[in-house]
């Protein structure tokens, strides 16, 4: 991997996809150093565990360099790759079931998370519940787990979640409604 | 009595509409009911991280991400008329395969360019028969010609890429070593073919 040229950090978002599309060595290498947690992170809540959430990853920064040049600056970037993302994670969540982490992978949760004022028995908890939590999102409809996760974790708007869906502002309204009515469902009375 | 849309609850559940906005909402406690449902749902789910990988691991994504389009790359950049043909040769058969089969081509196409020229029609005793060069200030190893001779062509397109001093094929290929004398002519420019030309004229000359 070339080192990116130290002049590329101060680029912004377009001159930066400029940069990119005159092949400036570094210039994809640092949209996919600046947006890879964020697009981990998406991967790994439609998928619920490390390997296919990794895979998906690199599938979707992959995409979006194939399709550099068709990107407007219409929307950031990040949004762009949450599109693309949903769409990659979608098509693979509805040909694979889901496969939650193995509790060994749970105890390398717990090891990576940092919440250094927290007790050890806090974390162990909460790493249970995040881990419930997710399983019960995983089982949603499709657009409806799109839905939720976009807005919940990605404090994406109705209007963003509603052009990455290819929906109505409406519609992702409802869609959230009735995502949390079926996560209430799924969760039941156990304390979350 | 119209209870509040779904909309309607998500924007007061979220903040972006006051409860006052909607007056219903005073009188319908079944509406009041979901709205806290939705409430408590949202504060329970909020705080659901996804678990944090090693360290190592963003440099690790970045690695693949980076091969990926690498690899991808050398089968979307967009290629010379006969490049691509050679590059998903190269991907198939793997670069130093190829690089083999391309010089051994390249061996073949000269060895046929050659023989060709052997096996012509021999002009009539007593013709005598002049040795085609080019004239002063040609230069010999112009693009010109080649584009317009399709085989030729290819084989130069196919060459083009190929870095023959990093590829441990050419030994093989029994093509010329560096201090050959075949491997001294193929590195002459223009003005010392001219010279060679003119010395073996003067040497077959009767």
């Amino acid at each position: 991997m070339a080192a990116p040229d130290p002049g590329l950090a101060g680029l912004d978002e377009r001159a930066l996809v400029e940069a990119c599309l005159a092949n400036e060595p570094g210039a994809f290498d640092l949209i996919v150093e600046r947006h890879r947690r964020s697009v981990y992170q998406l991967c790994y809540r439609f998928v619920c565990n490390h390997e296919d959430a990794s895979d998906l990853s690199q599938e979707v920064f992959l995409r979006a360099y194939r399709g550099l040049r068709n990107f407007r600056g219409q929307s950031s970037i990040a949004t762009w790759l949450y599109r693309i993302g949903v769409n990659v994670c979608l098509n693979r969540v509805s040909t694979k079931v889901p496969a939650s982490e193995p509790l060994g992978d749970r105890q390398l949760e717990r090891q990576f998370v940092d919440r250094r004022a927290e007790s050890p028995s806090d974390a162990v908890l909460r790493a249970e519940r995040s881990a419930r939590v997710r399983a019960a999102i995983a089982q949603l409809p499709r657009k409806q787990r799109a839905t939720l996760i976009l807005r919940t974790y990605h404090e994406m708007s109705h209007q963003e979640i509603a052009d990455v869906l290819g929906s109505s502002v409406g519609a992702v309204k409802a869609n959230f409604f009735h995502a949390l009515g079926s996560l209430k469902k799924l969760l039941g009375d156990e304390p979350v | 009595m119209t209870h509040l849309t779904a909309d309607e609850l998500v924007d007061i559940a979220e903040g972006t509409r006051p409860e006052s906005a909607a007056s219903h909402l005073a009188a319908c406690a079944a509406c009041r009911a979901v709205l806290a449902e939705l409430r408590a749902t949202m504060s329970a789910i909020t705080d659901a991280d996804v678990p944090e990988p090693s360290p190592l691991f963003w440099d690790h994504l970045s690695r693949r991400v980076h091969e990926a389009i690498e690899a991808d790359g050398q089968l979307h950049v967009a290629p010379a008329p006969h490049a691509e043909l050679g590059g998903r040769l190269a991907a198939l058969v793997g670069a130093r395969a190829f690089q083999a089969a391309l010089v051994a081509c390249a061996s073949l196409a000269i060895v046929v360019l050659v023989t060709s020229q052997m096996h012509a029609p021999s002009p009539a005793p007593g013709v005598e028969t002049a040795i085609a060069l080019p004239a002063p200030g040609v230069d010999l190893f112009s693009d010109s010609p080649i584009e317009n001779d399709t085989p030729l062509a290819l084989v130069a397109t196919l060459a083009s890429n190929l870095d023959v001093d990093a590829s441990g094929a050419v030994p093989d290929a029994g093509l010329s070593h560096i201090g050959s004398a075949d491997h001294a002519v193929a590195h002459m420019n223009g003005v010392e073919l001219r010279e060679l030309h003119r010395l073996l004229q003067q040497e077959m000359t009767p």
